[in-house]
């Protein structure tokens, strides 16, 4: 039932928009006590994060940029002009092209604050079989290049990610997870080569252990002697630091890449075993190698003998039974043969799951992308 | 006379507050809501530093190994490399054949010969190019013109050969289990005849490709494969078998 509504009279419609502006009031007096404090701390905010993304944004010509601890420190660069693209960049849609700039006598393809990932400059020294279409498969190898541009002087550090995954054609098309794993233990990244004894050093990689590079910039920068160290810290990061960097000066990094053709690659100490190829880990493990780049990590022989319960394949071999892969790939028996070589007889089988695994690696998997993100 | 909306707000929050400061439940309430605010308030900043990451990327393409293949002649199938029907009586003492290793990379490689030892053959490999220039030796083989310098042959040495009999070492490790020995007898051989052993010839070092790829496409490389056999030799019913094999070494670019 509706209920009726009471007629006032003037006095008490007075006397209500009375109470009612002093109600008001109020409620305006202790909400400019307390809500003000509210409404201040939601504009420093939102302040604060329109200048994060301003620097983002803007180059510094109003004032307005808003540098981060280390952010506007370096920028990351790949020797080349801007036609120097690689062969299948159309497969990285969200990609810009960096922006040219000429240092020293050299021109780099760099990323500035408007363009923070560019594709790399790909050209002959630094590539990885896409300056033409050739690709890459099993024992195919290389070196490629990036800089890091210090955009300051005196010490710098800058972590840094590099990671290899899967591409496809369209973003629809899924990749396994298997194939994706298959890809991080088959081609690998190392921070260093020696030439003289063909062996690669600085495992950049989840089975690595922690090690430590030092990098001499003196001859290639025109003035201040510069080193710098590349290391794998504990905590599994890889981190350039240099004390004394000079503004404007590109320090490159390289990075050897390989898809090692046999299992004898990683696992033997001598050449001669493996067939005149090079050799991943040449030095033994132990307290006296800690920190050695040329050192095999534990992990990697434990890597290989994972086998997890109902799976058909780790990072490094490929198997039909599990119950004959798992009696083969021991630690123990990984240890002996890289004593014995190519010569003892659970070798062959070996290579066998190895092979297994470069073939399921090609069906499910055609395109590769390299990344180096660094902070 | 309708309140608006925003005036109904204030009223809420400013009634909120006031009651929130007689309770302490309700304190801790409007604290945790602070906290949200604060933390929701940290999103973008900390997105924002992510967006500020710099990166690289590259893309490439994987592909099939390259076969590495040994073909006769010119790139010509292996079945027409022609070695029966030798007859050991015909001059010169010698047969010749030429095949070729072709691939589409250009990383080095390693040539492997074996072969067992029952009719008493020498076998020498020779470098040779298509077309005159390689030599002063020349051999027309399926079509094509070939030469070679038949005073060099290629670099290389057997791994298993003893040279005082010609035929395979009989000790060792591989030797006695795969062909099984009796030292209490003083036999080398159990399960076979000594001259079915192979012996192994390898050459010397990795051999790499030409600069340049064939008008085919392929890096190719040609070989004379010379069968010869000393003035003692006669026709007779035994049969060799030869293997030629090639293995990729280690990689170009390093």
């Amino acid at each position: 039932m509706k209920r009726k509504k009471k007629i006032l009279s003037a006095e008490e419609y007075r006397e209500r928009a009375a109470k009612h502006r002093n109600a008001l009031l109020a409620s305006w007096r202790i909400f400019g006590k307390t809500g003000v404090f509210f409404l201040c701390g939601a504009c420093v905010l939102v302040g604060i994060c329109l200048a994060w993304f301003a620097s983002n944004k803007t180059v510094s010509s109003d004032g307005m940029t808003v540098q981060g601890t280390a952010m506007g420190d370096f920028e990351l660069a790949a020797a080349g002009s801007l036609s120097d693209v690689g062969a299948w960049d159309d497969l990285l849609p969200d990609i810009m092209t960096g922006r040219l700039e000429t240092i020293g006598e050299k021109s780099y393809v760099i990323t500035e604050s408007s363009k923070s990932s560019i594709r790399w400059a790909i050209t002959e020294p630094s590539h990885m079989e896409n300056l033409q279409k050739t690709g890459i498969y099993p024992g195919s190898l290389g070196e490629i290049t990036f800089y890091i541009v210090a955009k300051k002087d005196g010490a710098l550090r800058v972590t840094l990610d590099v990671s290899l995954d899967g591409a496809t054609l369209s973003p629809e098309d899924s990749l396994p997870a298997d194939a994706l794993e298959i890809l991080k233990g088959h081609v690998l990244l190392f921070a260093d080569y020696d030439g003289d004894r063909k062996a690669y050093g600085g495992w950049i990689s989840e089975d690595a252990q922690p090690w430590q590079l030092n990098l001499d910039y003196g001859d290639n920068m025109s003035e201040e002697h510069c080193t710098a160290v590349l290391q794998r810290t504990e905590e599994e990061k890889l981190i350039w630091s240099a004390d004394n960097v000079q503004m404007d000066t590109a320090y490159p990094v390289t990075l050897y890449w390989i898809w090692p053709e046999v299992v004898g690659e990683y696992l033997f100490r001598d050449t001669k075993y493996a067939g005149n190829r090079p050799l991943l880990f040449p030095e033994d493990a132990g307290e006296e190698n800690t920190g050695n780049p040329y050192a095999m990590p534990d992990s990697l022989l434990t890597g290989m003998c994972r086998a997890d319960e109902g799976s058909l394949s780790n990072r490094y071999f490929r198997w039909t039974d599990r119950e004959s892969f798992c009696s083969l790939a021991t630690v123990s028996k990984l240890r002996r043969l890289r004593e014995e070589g190519s010569h003892s007889p659970d070798y062959g089988q070996l290579c066998d799951y190895y092979n297994q695994a470069d073939q399921y690696l090609g069906e499910n998997i055609r395109y590769l992308k390299l990344c180096v993100d660094a902070q | 006379m309708r309140q608006h909306i925003w005036e109904k707000a204030i009223l809420f929050l400013s009634g909120f507050i006031k009651e929130s400061g007689r309770s302490i439940r309700k304190r801790g309430v409007v604290a945790v809501a602070l906290l949200l605010l604060l933390s929701l308030g940290c999103i973008p900043p900390v997105l924002a530093w992510f967006q500020n990451q710099k990166s690289l990327q590259t893309v490439t393409l994987i592909r099939d190994p390259n076969a590495l293949v040994i073909g006769a002649g010119n790139a010509q199938a292996i079945k027409e490399l022609e070695l029966g029907n030798i007859d050991v009586s015909e001059e010169p003492r010698y047969r010749d054949v030429v095949f070729c290793v072709y691939s589409q990379s250009s990383n080095p490689y390693q040539l492997q010969l074996a072969h067992t030892t029952n009719i008493g053959f020498q076998y020498t490999i020779f470098p040779a190019q298509k077309g005159e220039g390689g030599g002063s030796s020349g051999i027309d083989y399926l079509n094509n013109r070939y030469t070679f310098d038949s005073g060099t042959p290629l670099a290389g040495g057997y791994l298993n050969r003893r040279e005082e009999t010609g035929l395979a070492f009989e000790t060792g490790t591989y030797h006695e289990k795969t062909y099984a020995t009796d030292d209490a007898l003083g036999a080398a051989y159990i399960n076979v005849q000594s001259n079915a052993e192979p012996l192994y010839w390898r050459s010397a070092d990795s051999i790499a490709f030409p600069a340049e790829r064939n008008e085919e496409g392929y890096y190719i490389n040609y070989y004379v494969l010379r069968v010869s056999w000393g003035e003692s030799l006669v026709n007779n019913k035994e049969t060799d078998m030869v293997y030629l094999m090639v293995e990729t070494s280690g990689t170009d670019g390093q």
